[in-house]
């Protein structure tokens, strides 16, 4: 360990593989990353490299195969949903003991559907999302060469590859990998008597996600620094992109959530493991009463949601800094209301720590409590809205350059506006008594944090590809990529809405059993259906990604969107450093598109005499 | 550890940030803020630290508000007089007498930790390395005296993380009272020893580069800055724990 | 043989569009840059209003297909009120809804890129985001009041002359138990749980108030137009007692009692007349995802005129008597007092916690 950890610091202070930025031709050359195959071992280029680029690349793959399996595993649990009185042999073949008589066994759809949770939420949505897009975009839009610790940057990335391999390998646990749901409530998690699931899988599912939420940590102290710290000349916190601002909230939501939870689940394993009673109070189970008495099942909900609520603007802010800046450039137009959009992330950043418990409307809490929780959760929705109205506004009057990223991002603020009102009938906890727990809040929250992520992640990628692999994706299957993933992602969770409202329960493994909720189940079998569809689809886009990073057409244009941001005045291949020479000096805002008649206008590029009187009015004490 | 520490100091070579003062021109004023200078006009690895140790104020913080939960929703709660009362196997009725010593060392150890500091920015080798001992020492010192504690309590007291026989009196027979009482106490104060212990690793790995003089030829003594950051910040986490279990 | 067909098909038509798109990349390359952009800029813009046309269309075709689907009038006072509450927040949504969507894919499809079109630099515009802002902040404390003023009804104290009925989840059942005559719920510990001595629920026998509770598992019975509180238990892990015909649902935790009240306000019979379905039920549905049987952990409740529910009440007998008569089949009530003593055990910190409750 302490060779692997030595070598990127020989590597670093050896000048000539980190373009330190001596103007002399020889060094120059190096900087263009030629120079840097024939220095640099494979080990560390590849593998325990502490460039931000390579790191994000490791995020984004990693992060790209959790997506494959966790939506595999959502198509396996919707064959359940959706044809619940067939049997596949093929899925006996393939998963033996899960699937006796081809079709899933309880234990096993519940193992699906806790891992489809987990592995979404934290490994693609969190770490595949931050971990790309902050590895990536905080230093190159900054004016930074690396991120502040580069050492614990990749510490962090690492952290996190030992949890997705405990992860991975407790799905072949003899008794079955974790399925007490991705909230893991105790006492069922806390007990094996009540699932098989909680017994070792549990174990290794705890495991994993505290590895997890420790990596986590160690990113955000990282992106947070950098952030703070090592911005370039001139760039102001007011200079910076939305990008950067939507990964700095979310780095301090992870940063001061994730320690939360993470004693949640420490008392946990003392319940689990060493006899304690946190969680645990009057049981009996399995035959006989367990000693442990005075612990609250509420405690951990508590705990659990102070980081779940966070999260899930963890997994929403980075997309909508992405969505912002792809936007603006596809418009050729400013984001509209960049201070309102600012002041958003703020909110946001503030009030998502104050709803955790609209998740707990129906635990019996105290009514003051609830109305407390309430007022919030519906607060929130105007940050939100906020949000939502400056996209439109940026949109209007614009000249939209309908690339695939941009389709993307307006795929995204439809998805967000569609889970997003559907959030203002939950957070009224008169309403939630009604639709809690059903499918009314697995549409709600699909649409306004996985399909609206999912598809701000697919715009960042096929935005930034350029950047990351200095070659072109293929714009016709990203194209049709999108239309499937849209339209589909509409038919699988528009008809949920109505499930949910008929009170159909989530987490059933087979409703035929019941008079309520019967009737669906030919929307069931249609919604599965365009599931698999979809989850097909996603496979023009591995194509495209994978095969696109070998035989995809040469990036030749620094900068091909035309855009403002500093990114795109490194090197199409830039080294470990990034720029050749002096970091660019910034002297304006990021959205400078089509003003005074002038397309763009990157960052570096001082003001013109117009400007500047302009700027010289403007500060000017203004007459009260 | 000692070239992780390495590796990330020499990182440092990637930022050419200058800690100077940055005045701008257009409205001149103190422009902290506007890019190319620490707006705290502090290192990012100082930077990073209380980043950190604001993320574990969260996590003793979590740990703090669970145990008053717990406590408040129990009718009994084991007296603290009655609960620590000996004093390094005496058993005499001393309360809190021995957890009192154990804050004085601890709160001393901050005060030498202070010094090493402050020996660091005048760059005097050997008064570094002198404070440090002492802080090391002070660090060993209150994780014996919390050995002590411990011992005492699952010996005599027969409490444990899953048992707790300091209950209620009832008819002149002690009963087992709430086990959380245990359970919590246990948790925390050894959350809070193991981040004692990493501390007395993190002053012994820096005392040896001090002696080695790593720091001497880096020409700066940050690192015992650093890790003084942390070590003040479980000292003043221990004055939380204190409060809570034993004033409580 | 047919999933094998239906592989190769798939695979045979990733590779055609894989093909196509390859094959249109070098097309748009041979176009031009700008050409090929412009282009695709069109069709696409079109697509966007296809898609917002068709979208609305679909939630209209989905919206009729489905609506037979949904339940019927909620069956309690509270759920009437939820039920208007969500209409009223269904309004003031969809309304938002239709106008960012429709604005969101018009705009794409209105200003997409054209030779000769300028974008309008317009970076903010602070009276307009003041007012968007004001006006959706009033309109989410409006709801907030509206909300309240009902969840505080919901939650506020039951009506005195409330019937009571404790409800316990256990892995994977539901048990009822009635106060019986007495109207008092017997003291119970979970210790004293023996299903296999007729003690499903740990009733303490040396509480005299538990001789005439009733208990019954996977039915509930509860009396129209009367207000009724349920006591919700669980014995193992954290289940939910979910109605929703009631439109209402409440968690169920081992060793922390929660409590729901509603009145019902449409008896079984009358709800079979109304759907016009013979075997319509009210289905009690756990809601909070409990283990592998979850999905099977099913209650019936029948709602009833109060003369019907005394005739079921007076038809049943007392777990207690149920107990005793197991034990010693010879025994009267009157043994009890020396049995109970023999199993009753020092109570617990929950016990006393429950009994404390249950008065």
């Amino acid at each position: 360990m302490s060779n692997e950890m030595n070598n990127p610091h020989q590597e670093i202070t050896h000048p000539q593989a980190v373009a330190i930025p001596v103007p002399t031709g020889h060094e120059t050359q190096v900087a263009e990353g030629h120079g840097i195959h024939h220095h640099e071992p494979f080990i560390t280029k590849y593998i325990f490299s502490q460039d931000h680029k390579m790191i994000s690349k490791q995020f984004l793959i990693t992060g790209i195969i959790w997506a494959t399996i966790g939506g595999f595993f959502s198509v396996l649990f919707r064959l359940q949903l959706g044809f619940p009185n067939d049997h596949f042999m093929w899925l006996h073949t393939i998963f033996g003991n899960w699937a006796p008589n081809g079709q899933f066994t309880p234990e096993a759809y519940y193992g699906l559907v806790t891992m489809h949770g987990t592995i979404m939420l934290f490994f693609v949505l969190t770490a595949g999302m931050s971990g790309t897009f902050a590895n990536l975009l905080i230093p190159l839009q900054l004016g930074a060469r690396d991120m502040a610790s580069p050492f614990m940057n990749m510490l962090s990335y690492w952290i996190f590859f030992i949890a997705s391999v405990v992860m991975f390998s407790s799905l072949f646990v003899s008794t079955g990998p974790f399925s007490g749901g991705w909230t893991a409530y105790p006492p069922l998690s806390a007990l094996k008597d009540a699932s098989p699931g909680s017994g070792t899988g549990g174990d290794l599912w705890l495991i994993a996600v505290l590895l997890f939420f420790i990596s986590q940590i160690f990113a955000g102290i990282n992106y947070i620094s950098t952030i703070l710290n090592m911005r370039t000349k001139g760039m102001s916190m007011s200079r910076m992109p939305l990008t950067i601002w939507g990964l700095l909230v979310t780095a301090i939501l992870g940063l001061l959530s994730f320690p939360v939870v993470i004693t949640g689940l420490v008392l946990l394993f003392f319940d689990k493991h060493l006899g304690t009673s946190f969680y645990l109070n009057s049981i009996y189970i399995s035959g006989h009463a367990l000693p442990n008495v005075g612990g609250s099942p509420i405690l951990y909900q508590h705990l659990f949601w102070f980081m779940g609520h966070p999260e899930v603007y963890i997994v929403i802010l980075p997309a909508m800094g992405i969505a912002s800046e792809v936007i603006a450039i596809n418009c050729r137009k400013p984001i509209f209301g960049y201070r309102g959009m600012v002041t958003a992330f703020f909110a946001i950043c503030i009030l998502a720590f104050l709803v955790w418990a609209h998740h707990m409307f129906v635990t019996g809490m105290n009514p003051y409590l609830g109305a407390f929780f309430v007022l919030l959760t519906l607060l929130i929705a105007v940050p939100s809205a906020i949000k939502v109205f400056n996209w439109i506004g940026t949109m209007w009057k614009g000249n939209i350059h309908l690339s695939v990223p941009c389709l993307f991002v307006i795929g995204f603020v439809s998805a967000f506006i569609s889970g997003g009102l559907t959030g203002i009938w939950m957070a009224n906890s008169a309403i939630d008594l009604d639709i809690h727990d059903t499918y009314f809040i697995i549409a709600h929250f699909h649409l306004v944090m996985g399909v609206a992520s999912i598809l701000g992640m697919c715009a960042g990628v096929y935005h930034w590809y350029p950047k990351m692999f200095g070659r072109k994706m293929n714009n016709t299957l990203g194209y049709i990529h999108f239309w499937i993933t849209l339209v589909g992602a509409y038919l699988i969770f528009w008809p949920m809405h109505y499930e949910g409202l008929a009170g159909m329960p989530r987490r059933y493994y087979d409703y035929a059993a019941w008079h309520t909720f019967a009737p669906f189940e030919g929307v069931n079998t249609f919604i599965s259906v365009v599931a698999i569809v979809v989850f097909i689809a996603q496979i023009l886009f591995l194509f495209n990604f994978f095969y696109s990073i070998f035989k995809g057409r040469k990036e030749t244009d620094p900068n091909p969107w035309k855009a403002n941001t500093l990114e795109w005045t490194t090197p199409i291949h830039p080294g470990h450093g990034n720029w050749i020479g002096e970091i660019p000096e910034v002297y304006r805002w990021p959205y400078d598109y089509s003003k005074n008649g002038i397309d763009f206008i990157p960052q570096n590029v001082p003001l013109g005499p117009e400007e500047e009187i302009e700027v010289a009015k403007e500060n000017q004490p203004q007459p009260v | 550890m000692s070239d992780s520490a390495i590796a990330v100091t020499s990182a440092a070579q990637l930022h050419e940030h200058p800690q100077v003062e940055f005045i701008d021109k257009e409205t001149n004023t103190h422009g902290w803020w506007r890019g190319g200078v620490s707006p705290f006009n502090v290192s990012y690895g100082k930077l990073m630290m209380w980043i950190f140790l604001l993320s574990d104020t969260f996590t003793f913080g979590a740990f703090l508000v669970s145990y008053g939960s717990s406590r408040f929703s129990e009718p009994f709660w084991p007296d603290a007089d009655v609960a620590f009362d000996s004093f390094f196997g005496i058993h005499a009725t001393l309360p809190l007498l021995s957890v009192s010593l154990m804050t004085f060392i601890l709160i001393m150890s901050s005060v030498t930790m202070v010094l090493a500091v402050h020996a660091g920015h005048l760059k005097k080798k050997k008064e570094v390395a002198k404070w440090l001992i002492y802080t090391i020492v002070g660090g060993l010192l209150f994780l014996g005296c919390q050995a002590f504690e411990w011992v005492d309590l699952i010996t005599t007291k027969g409490v444990t993380i899953t048992h707790n026989m300091l209950g209620p009196v009832i008819n002149g027979h002690p009963t087992p009272g709430p086990s959380t009482f245990g359970a919590f106490f246990f948790l925390i104060t050894g959350f809070h020893g193991c981040h004692v212990f990493s501390g007395v690793i993190l002053n012994f790995i820096i005392l040896m580069n001090v002696v080695k003089g790593t720091y001497e030829r880096r020409g700066h003594y940050e690192m015992v800055e650093k890790v003084g950051l942390y070590w003040h910040f479980v000292d003043l986490v221990w004055v939380y724990i204190f409060t809570c279990f034993y004033l409580f | 043989m047919t999933d094998l067909l239906i592989v190769i098909t798939v695979v045979l038509i990733l590779v055609i569009i894989i093909q196509i798109s390859k094959a249109s990349e070098y097309v748009s390359v041979l176009k031009g840059k700008e050409k090929s952009v412009q282009q695709s800029d069109k069709v696409n813009a079109w697509l966007l209003i296809l898609f917002l046309i068709f979208g609305l269309i679909g939630i209209y075709i989905c919206q009729e297909l489905l609506k037979g689907k949904l339940l019927p009038v909620a069956a309690s006072v509270q759920g009437a009120a939820i039920d208007h509450m969500i209409i009223v927040t269904g309004i003031i949504t969809a309304f938002v809804f239709f106008v960012t969507q429709i604005l969101l894919f018009y705009f794409g499809f209105r200003y997409h890129n054209k030779p000769g079109r300028k974008a309008k630099y317009l970076p903010d515009n602070d009276p307009l985001e003041i007012t968007w802002t004001a006006i959706t902040a009033l309109v989410m404390l409006v709801l907030t009041i509206f909300g309240l003023k009902e969840w505080f009804e919901i939650t506020g104290p039951a009506p005195k002359n409330a019937m009571v009925v404790e409800v316990t989840g256990k892995q994977f059942a539901w048990l009822f138990r009635y106060p019986g005559k007495d109207g008092v719920l017997g003291r119970k510990d979970y210790k004293l749980i023996d299903p296999a001595k007729d003690n499903p629920l740990g009733q303490d026998w040396s509480d005299q108030a538990n001789d005439d509770d009733v208990v019954s598992s996977g039915v509930m019975h509860l009396v129209v137009d009367r207000p009724v509180r349920l006591i919700i238990n669980s014995q193992d892990v954290i289940h939910d007692v979910g109605m929703p015909y009631f439109r209402l649902k409440m968690d169920a935790m081992p060793g922390i009692p929660t409590t729901l009240w509603f009145t019902p306000t449409i008896t079984t019979a009358q709800m079979i007349k109304k759907t016009g379905d013979p075997d319509f039920v009210y289905e009690l549905a756990c809601d909070q995802l409990c283990g592998q049987g979850h999905f099977t952990m099913r209650a019936t409740i029948i709602v009833e005129t109060q003369q019907q529910f005394n005739q079921w009440e007076a038809s049943q007998e007392s777990q207690y008597k149920i107990a005793m008569a197991d034990l010693n089949p010879a025994s009267t009530p009157d043994v009890k007092d020396t049995i109970g003593t023999k199993t009753s055990l020092p109570p617990s910190d929950s016990t006393k916690a429950k009994v404390a409750f249950a008065k």
